[in-house]
């Protein structure tokens, strides 16, 4: 169907664009989006609604029942649950920029002639990006136990005593595993960004002579504000969907209750707690919550940048 | 009964249709297990019987959520090992099918509280497999250095726990691990608590009853006094603990002294097994809870499945291997007769081991009842019991909280609570 | 120390990388003592990144009783060949067979995906059209679903299509990947200069030849971007494999390393082989990343064409 598009557009007048054209580029995605996010998340909501029922001991069987917003009543009440939630936005609010300040610097640095070995650090710095999630935290998990641990048992020698899992400092030392696992990548994609702008934008401020420090905070970081909100918001996103680190390391420490995280309350009430319709209440509420707050930053952004908005 | 129903309407619908040869065209079920062994046990089966082909799938840990997905999606295997723990949910949720039209015969050869453990409203779900009863491991040779002997009751073993801080303060008489469900179990269940009660037509639940309220009273003497160590079990860190000396007992299962002599094997011969202590007046054993193995609700062929299941547990044949390969402790008359059950462990010193564990099954109260939300209660439990690890609250408190939230949970399944 | 990768038809315009770097480094604000510093501080940096790994290289050498009892940044007697020899025997040598189809998946995952992902994108970007901006928000919103959500629905959806238990099932579903779509479209707004795409409408190119004549060429180091993020995505994704596959024989390296973990409670042996396990399923990423790593710097000559 594409080669008629093709063909048809010698006839039609120069320049104009098959009304098709640009639907049939998105369809397979439209298709599959429809089919394996959209569908599900239906499902979801729909499943919110429901809860399932017995009656005396329960030995007679059950039904699913339709409940309305019972579930989401349920999940309202539950203090756990919802201190996850002030638990992830601090998290994120400290993770993320922390984060993003780094992967932006690399980034910068990386960018420019100052680093030697430069395909040598990259390469550092991104490794850890391709330990999976779950691997991360088995390895972090060793290095955070005083007994077996070559990093603390190092710092106890020197007369530090650390202990990253202890119930005031936990949530800091799976914010320092993500880190360690994300920097590289967002480095790469600031990176690769900072790779296709135009030279000339830089050499324009270079004989105006600026130096290096206000051409990467001048010219180049607002270049790459697209890519910089784009990292930055899936990044919070990904804060407050926090699961993986958590949820390994909880092997390892009493300080991560069940119900740590949003994500993690989701999983432990629909595989230990065995209520799935309650869990898929709770991720609705996730989701929402996960919308107004990447609002919030878009809104933000915004405001503080016409520029960087437009992108989005 | 329907389910059982179904499924012979299901025979009687396919043989037949297959006719004279109602054998030229092998059933196949597949089974999902974890104890190890399983495999050569299955494949011994698959060759005895030809016209039931079994094939295994080795569980690890996330795939006991897996199960339950796949029943409730229409897909899932046929057979399962299942804690006992969890089967009233399974019931409940019509995830698992009635045998007790095929597994009846099979009640004498089993212990009658492992059959308890898988019978509901007078009907079987499932065919028991193993059971945990609880003894306490300890190294001969700390004891003896301190002069202390290994006690025989708690109240003995708090004052053995203080001599031990005494003699060395780097030194504990165990790890009190707030996230391993079992070793509260088993201590709860000595003490004749159970989670769970039926009373008339309503569910009792007794997470604060009595009995638990003993335990509470014992854990948090050895929390404030600082006499046991607080690490997650399983860990390197916990490991650790246990290898270089810092701990001087573990009271666990019949299953955890094969592992902790694959996991300490530098202290090999240092280590004896005693009875777990008992509560003053008492001598009552404990037990962490059984397996059993079940016919999921998809299973289109429940007769041979379950025939199987009813070997694989039950047989002669099998006996020996489940329980020097699979390491369990048999919850069958036949595998508690079985020779294999009593030999001479090096590890621990020559010992005998399981006359130990099998006096602790016959010492075991038949008190404890299997009910429907466990899933929930033992998470709210070890969430709380890790805040009184932390000291935000103490185990008495704990018992309350998960108390109060269990009966809301049963309520909210629509379930009937009575009053204990 | 650059390779000179730039496409073909925008060649001429751009200088070669190496030169640039060169007047770069002589520049005068470039000081010696700064590029001291600079190295210095990405020295100490990849110290902190590299740390874990060299753990596992080093925990990758010992045997199972020297693993946690030795210290663990001294080698202990070597054992690597014997745990390699352990993680190919055990159960038939099934690591290999988890590591094959951990690069089925990622390689015929991530190469559909961002194909899917470049198409919708420059769509996006090229074109207006009713409806694009609803789908732009909603993609947008689509990132905001957490993956607990929808890994259960979307199991059930396969069994009914049938597909569980099948390399289509987790194939499938990993095409949808919004956010590889929103990079797309990023990438190409900044580097696919209408004016481009209007003059060659103008020689009569259509639609679909102009998308893969100077969309893809001019998205390239976008794509190689997206590309690894998709093969990454494939390679660590766990939840969804996990539910779908039942089949050990079709189970990517994430499930059945993490699997091996959780049964080295009981089978205290597993734990070395998770070890050699995780080391070796770093390699094919490492010199995936090498391979595309050269990639990167051709993506200044997108912006040449637009300046």
């Amino acid at each position: 169907m594409s080669t008629s598009t093709a063909t048809g557009s010698r006839r039609r007048r120069h320049g104009a664009v098959s009304p098709w054209a640009p639907y049939l580029f998105v369809a397979p995605f439209v298709v599959l989006f429809l089919l394996f996010l959209v569908a599900p998340i239906a499902v979801a909501f729909v499943n919110s609604l429901f809860s399932r029922q017995s009656s005396g001991l329960g030995f007679g069987g059950s039904s699913i029942e339709f409940v309305g917003l019972a579930n989401f009543v349920r999940a309202f009440a539950d203090r756990d649950f919802l201190i996850g939630f002030p638990r992830v936005l601090l998290y994120g609010a400290v993770q993320v920029p922390v984060m993003m300040a780094i992967a932006a610097f690399f980034a910068l640095l990386f960018d420019t002639a100052l680093v030697k070995g430069r395909r040598f650090f990259q390469f550092t710095v991104f490794l850890p990006y391709a330990v999976p999630s779950v691997i991360a935290a088995l390895l972090w998990g060793f290095l955070y136990q005083p007994s077996v641990s070559p990093v603390l048992q190092f710092f106890e020698s020197v007369g530090i005593t650390l202990s990253p899992l202890a119930s005031t400092v936990v949530l800091w030392s799976i914010a320092n595993v993500a880190l360690w696992s994300l920097v590289g990548i967002n480095m790469i994609i600031l990176f690769s960004a900072l790779q296709s702008v135009p030279r000339e934008m830089y050499e324009a401020a270079r004989i105006d002579g600026a130096g290096e420090v206000r051409t990467a905070l001048q010219i180049k970081l607002p270049m790459i504000a697209p890519a910089v909100l784009l990292t930055t918001l899936s990044s919070i996103i990904g804060t407050l969907q926090l699961f993986n680190e958590p949820q390994v390391l909880q092997t390892i420490t009493s300080n991560i209750p069940s119900d740590y995280t949003p994500n993690m309350a989701i999983y432990a009430t629909s595989t230990l707690g065995k209520d799935p319709h309650l869990a898929s209440a709770m991720a609705v509420i996730l989701g929402l919550a996960t919308l107004v707050v990447s609002l919030l930053v878009l809104a933000a952004n915004k405001r503080t940048t016409n520029r960087a908005g437009h992108g989005l | 009964m329907l389910a059982g129903a179904v499924a012979v309407a299901g025979i009687a619908a396919c043989s037949p249709e297959e006719g004279a040869g109602p054998s030229d065209e092998p059933v196949e079920i597949e089974f999902w297990g974890w104890v190890p062994g399983l495999e050569d046990l299955v494949a011994q089966w698959n060759e005895e019987n030809p016209d039931v082909q079994v094939a295994f799938h080795r569980m690890t840990g996330d795939d006991g959520q897996k199960v339950e997905a796949a029943v409730d999606a229409g897909a899932g295997p046929d057979l399962v090992q299942l804690s006992t723990h969890n089967l009233p949910d399974y019931v409940i949720a019509e995830r698992v099918q009635d045998i007790t039209d095929y597994v009846a015969d099979d009640e004498s050869n089993y212990t009658p509280a492992s059959w308890a453990s898988v019978s509901f409203d007078g009907r079987v779900f499932g065919v028991p497999q193993g059971i945990g009863p609880a003894a306490t491991m300890y190294r001969h040779d700390i004891f003896a250095e301190h002069g202390i002997e290994f006690p025989t009751t708690w109240t003995e073993y708090l004052d053995a726990a203080r001599a031990l801080q005494e003699a060395d303060e780097d030194l504990y008489i165990a790890n009190l691990s707030p996230s391993e469900m079992g070793q509260w179990l088993q201590e709860i269940q000595q003490a004749e608590s159970s989670w769970y009660g039926i009373a008339d037509d309503a569910w009792t639940v007794g997470v604060d009853d009595e009995g638990s309220q003993l335990v509470a009273e014992r854990w948090q003497t050895l929390l404030d006094e600082g006499l046991v160590t607080t690490e997650p079990m399983w860990t390197p860190e916990y490991w650790s603990l246990v290898n270089d000396g810092t701990i001087a007992s573990i009271t666990y299962a019949a299953w955890f002294p094969s592992i902790l002599a694959e996991n300490a094997s530098g202290l090999a011969g240092q280590w004896s097994i005693a009875p777990m202590p008992t509560n003053d007046g008492s001598t009552n054993g404990g037990d962490s809870g059984g397996a059993a193995v079940v016919v999921l609700a998809n299973a289109e062929q429940p007769a041979a499945a379950a025939e199987f299941a009813s070997w694989l547990n039950g047989s002669d044949d099998t006996q020996e291997a489940l329980i020097t390969v699979g390491g369990l402790f048999p919850s069958t008359q036949n595998g508690l007769a079985s020779p294999a059950l009593l030999q001479e462990n090096e590890f621990y010193g020559g010992q005998v081991i399981n006359e130990v564990f099998i006096e602790a099954a016959e010492n075991t109260p038949a008190t404890w009842v299997e009910g429907p939300n466990y899933g929930f209660i033992q998470t709210t439990i070890l969430d709380e019991f890790a805040r009184v690890v932390n000291g935000d609250q103490t185990f008495a408190e704990a018992l309350d909280v998960t108390q109060e939230a269990a009966i809301a949970d049963l309520e909210n399944r629509g379930l009937e609570v009575a009053a204990p | 120390m650059a390779s000179d990768v730039a496409p073909p038809p925008v060649r001429d315009s751009a200088p070669a990388p190496a030169g640039r770097r060169t007047t770069f480094v002589s520049g005068e604000r470039v000081s010696r003592t700064w590029m001291v510093i600079a190295t210095a501080v990405m020295a100490l940096a990849s110290i902190y990144f590299l740390v874990p790994v060299v753990w596992l290289v080093i925990a990758a050498t010992k045997s199972t009783g020297d693993l946690f009892s030795t210290p663990g940044f001294a080698f202990a007697d070597f054992n690597l060949l014997e745990n390699l020899q352990a993680l190919s025997t055990y159960q038939d040598g099934i690591f290999w067979r988890w590591g094959l189809n951990s690069i089925i998946y990622s390689v015929l995952g991530s190469a559909l995906t961002t194909l899917v992902c470049a198409i919708t994108g420059y769509a996006l970007a090229v074109y207006r059209f009713r409806g694009r901006a609803a789908l732009i928000s909603v993609v947008l919103a689509s990132l905001l679903v957490p993956g607990t959500v929808i890994a259960q629905p979307t199991y059930v959806l396969l069994v009914s299509l049938g597909l569980d238990n099948t390399y289509a099932g987790l194939l499938l579903p990993a095409l949808v990947y919004p956010f590889g779509v929103l990079l797309c479209f990023i990438f190409a707004q900044s580097s696919v200069p209408l004016e481009l795409v209007e003059a060659a409408r103008l020689d009569g190119a259509g639609e679909l030849r102009i998308f893969v004549a100077i969309g893809l060429r001019l998205l390239a180091s976008g794509l190689v971007t997206v590309l690894l993020f998709a093969f990454l995505g494939s390679w660590n994704s766990y939840i969804l494999p996990l539910l779908v596959l039942t089949d050990a024989e079709l189970m990517p390296l994430t499930v059945g390393l993490t699997g091996w973990n959780q049964a080295s409670i009981t089978i205290p042996g597993l734990q070395i082989l998770t070890v050699v396990g995780s080391l070796v399923s770093i390699i094919p990423i490492a010199i995936v990343f090498l391979s595309l790593q050269r990639f990167w710097k051709a993506g200044l000559t997108a912006g040449s064409v637009r300046g």
